[in-house]
């Protein structure tokens, strides 16, 4: 076993512990913040173990872990969300109460949890990493302690959380009682051509399960409510990451070890999509708290990314890694901008960004450019992403044709409201007309994401030519 | 099967051994009127204060919580047990690393003052 | 082993019966716990009619049994910030956010 291809991993867990350690050994007195600083520098560290392997290729423990090009791109994309939640939570959390050095251990731990699911090839280990980052995403959610809907949050968040994590267990224990293995490989290969009743509802109980995580439509309701209630950059932390880790897994889970039985699921799948993107997008219309409304067209998001797994292709797995790349900046670049305006108003409704174009430039334009990406107006990566999601479902071709229809008005749906907040912080006049200020470091957080929105017209052909090298996709049933 | 009935024998003892008690309490205790003070529950022979029907203080529920983590954390101790020799140098390096971890959690429990009973 | 997937399957929908219509927070994290436990049996059952000779279904076991733990310790904790913010444990009162 090659101990190298673990190093990310090893990095961040010692990080997290040694933080608990300072955490508690620091007496109360000394600001915590220098604990963000070292673990910044330990996600760099991170960051830079984990380009160094890109591209290998090889097993943990037995088979355990899947070190690929799948995993290791979507632990890029989580280290990166970790980073830039760092960045974005050093000012917001002056206005926690109390020890806030569990919030710099937690995030590391959750992304720990992320890592491990994105890696896993064994339901034992998708579950322990799942229930990793779910264990620190509900303290993170409930982080401020005085604030009511912080805590009710977090309740709504745990109860929801562990009733999908025990149902995706009762399907895990089915779909080991019929196989007799936990390796997605072998079931696979245990599985066979065709598949009784209790093994649809296995799978059916598995995609419940997964669905929670990635808030898509009939197990959406704790997006909303909890998106809300949690401190904004753990709001984008659960955006972007645990959504990411929820696909990673899931993409991996369907192309190996349910390919036999994909006539069924796309089907169910394809249900789930348009529901999900449709509901999403029509809830998010009459929304009047900024994150209320990016909760909701995170939900519509997860719907287009579902027609990824659908194409069930070379292409559609490509665009799902891009697509999430994309949507994780544009992600994080709306949120630091909320985060910014709620520092400086405290105020987090769509209504109070009435001519911020005149209080803050920078802020304004920053906000615009990433909700177009989310759009998809076409420079930008958003744009691309779709593309190549489209794409990907139009080489599947068949009924996925309706599926891109239905996601393309969809997307003319979510423009709607898009350029509804734009309207309101270009066109309309401000009520206060005070220059709002916004700290350096969430302007520079602002540049990178915007930096990542705008990029990725330039690195857009290189990028997916690297997906496309891909393991996943010279899996010999794919064609 | 005989050790079946070693655990049937035992579990009649136990039933029996109760019963006896509380049968020989009936016999020997001196019978006296059902008076309201001789209902009142018995609080070393001070009157009762409030109703016994109270909410446990929320402190139980904190020892309560540190308590059920540290209790099943011990299953994998005992599996690591039981292939103790199989597994070698290796192994109790790798429960020593679980271990460690475990001891820094309750380290952050008794800082953070869960441990004090105030 | 039929017997005892039936039993699993039972005590699985008794927990979650129990999550869908307590509402008071105890109650409903007693269910989660249910819901696991049925979990447990249904795994047991498949592991000791399937691979006798393997240990990986009774792995998964401790496994579900040791995450539960620690995700009921952190619902116990939930539920104490809960009863300090709220002032009460009942779900349908707790209504700050509005899905």
């Amino acid at each position: 076993m090659d101990w190298w291809l673990l190093s990310p991993e090893i990095i961040v867990a010692t990080l997290a512990l040694v933080l608990l350690i300072l955490d508690f050994l620091l007496p109360a007195g000394v600001d915590r913040k220098k604990m963000g600083v070292f673990a910044l520098i330990g996600l760099l560290a991170a960051l830079l173990a984990t380009l160094d392997i890109a591209g290998s290729k090889g097993q943990l423990f037995g088979g355990l872990l899947a070190v690929d090009n799948l995993s290791l791109f979507f632990k890029i994309i989580f280290i990166l969300a970790a980073i830039c939640v760092f960045l974005l939570a050093h000012d917001y959390l002056e206005k926690v109460p109390g020890h806030r050095g569990e919030f710099y251990w937690l995030t590391l731990t959750a992304l720990l949890g992320m890592m491990i699911t994105a890696a896993s090839s064994e339901l034992i280990t998708i579950y322990i990493g799942i229930e990793l980052m779910s264990l620190s995403f509900y303290p993170l959610v409930g982080c401020l302690k005085k604030n009511k809907a912080s805590t009710e949050a977090a309740l709504k968040y745990f109860i929801l959380g562990s009733f999908a994590i025990a149902v995706w267990l009762y399907g895990a224990a089915i779909l080991y009682g019929l196989t007799g293995t936990t390796d997605l490989a072998k079931i696979a290969a245990g599985l066979g051509k065709e598949a009784g009743p209790l093994m649809y509802f296995g799978l059916f109980l598995l995609l419940a399960g997964f669905g929670f995580k990635m808030g898509l439509v009939p197990f959406h309701m704790w997006v909303p409510d909890t998106y809300e209630g949690a401190p904004t950059p753990v709001t984008a932390y659960l955006a972007v990451g645990s959504k990411a880790a929820g696909f990673a897994v899931f993409l991996r889970l369907m192309f190996t070890a349910f390919p036999a039985l994909y006539a069924r699921w796309m089907v169910w799948l394809g249900i789930l999509a348009v529901l999900t993107m449709t509901w999403g997008n029509i809830a998010a219309l009459r929304q009047s708290n900024i994150k209320r409304l990016l909760a909701y067209s995170a939900i519509a998001h997860a719907g287009y990314t579902l027609i990824g797994v659908i194409s069930f292709n070379a292409t559609g797995a490509a665009a799902i890694m891009f697509y999430l790349f994309g949507y994780l900046f544009a992600n994080l670049g709306a949120f630091a901008v909320v985060i910014a305006f709620a520092n400086a108003t405290g105020s987090e409704h769509i209504a109070d960004y009435a001519g911020l174009r005149w209080r803050n430039p920078f802020l304004a334009f920053c906000l615009a450019l990433c909700l177009l990406s989310l759009a998809g107006i076409p420079p930008l990566t958003g744009f691309f992403g779709k593309l190549y999601l489209f794409l990907g479902a139009l080489e599947r071709g068949g009924w996925l044709l309706t599926l891109v229809i239905i996601a393309a008005i969809n997307s003319a749906i979510s423009l709607f409201y898009y350029v509804n907040v734009i309207r309101t912080m270009y066109l309309l006049p401000p009520k206060d007309t005070g220059e709002l200020k916004s700290s350096p470091l969430l302007n520079f957080t602002l540049v990178v994401t915007v930096a990542g929105v705008l990029l990725a017209l330039f690195y857009f052909q290189p990028l997916i030519g690297a997906l496309q090298a891909n393991d996943l996709m010279s899996a010999a049933w794919l064609k | 099967m005989p050790d079946f009935f070693v655990l049937a024998f035992y579990a009649v003892l136990g039933l029996g051994m109760a019963a006896v008690i509380i049968l020989l309490n009936w016999f020997v205790a001196p019978r006296t009127l059902a008076t309201a003070r001789r209902n009142t529950p018995y609080e070393c022979g001070d009157p009762p204060l409030g109703s016994g029907w109270v909410a446990y203080h929320i402190r139980y529920y904190i020892f309560a919580l540190l308590f059920v983590v540290f209790d099943v954390e011990a299953i994998f101790l005992f599996s690591w047990v039981a292939v103790f020799k199989t597994l070698g140098l290796w192994g109790f390096i790798e429960v020593a690393i679980f271990i460690v971890i475990l001891v820094i959690g309750l380290l952050y429990a008794w800082k953070k003052g869960v441990l004090r009973w105030i | 082993m039929n017997n005892f997937l039936v039993l699993g399957a039972l005590i699985f929908a008794i927990g979650a019966y129990g999550v869908l219509t307590r509402r008071n927070v105890v109650f409903i994290f007693m269910g989660l716990e249910i819901m696991f436990s049925g979990v447990g049996i249904t795994l047991a059952a498949f592991a000791q009619h399937i691979q006798p000779a393997s240990a990986l279904g009774q792995i998964f076991i401790l496994f579900i049994l040791t995450v539960a733990a620690a995700e009921t310790a952190l619902g116990l904790a939930i539920f104490l910030r809960l009863a300090k913010t709220h002032g009460t444990v009942q779900a349908d009162k707790i209504n700050e956010l509005k899905g």
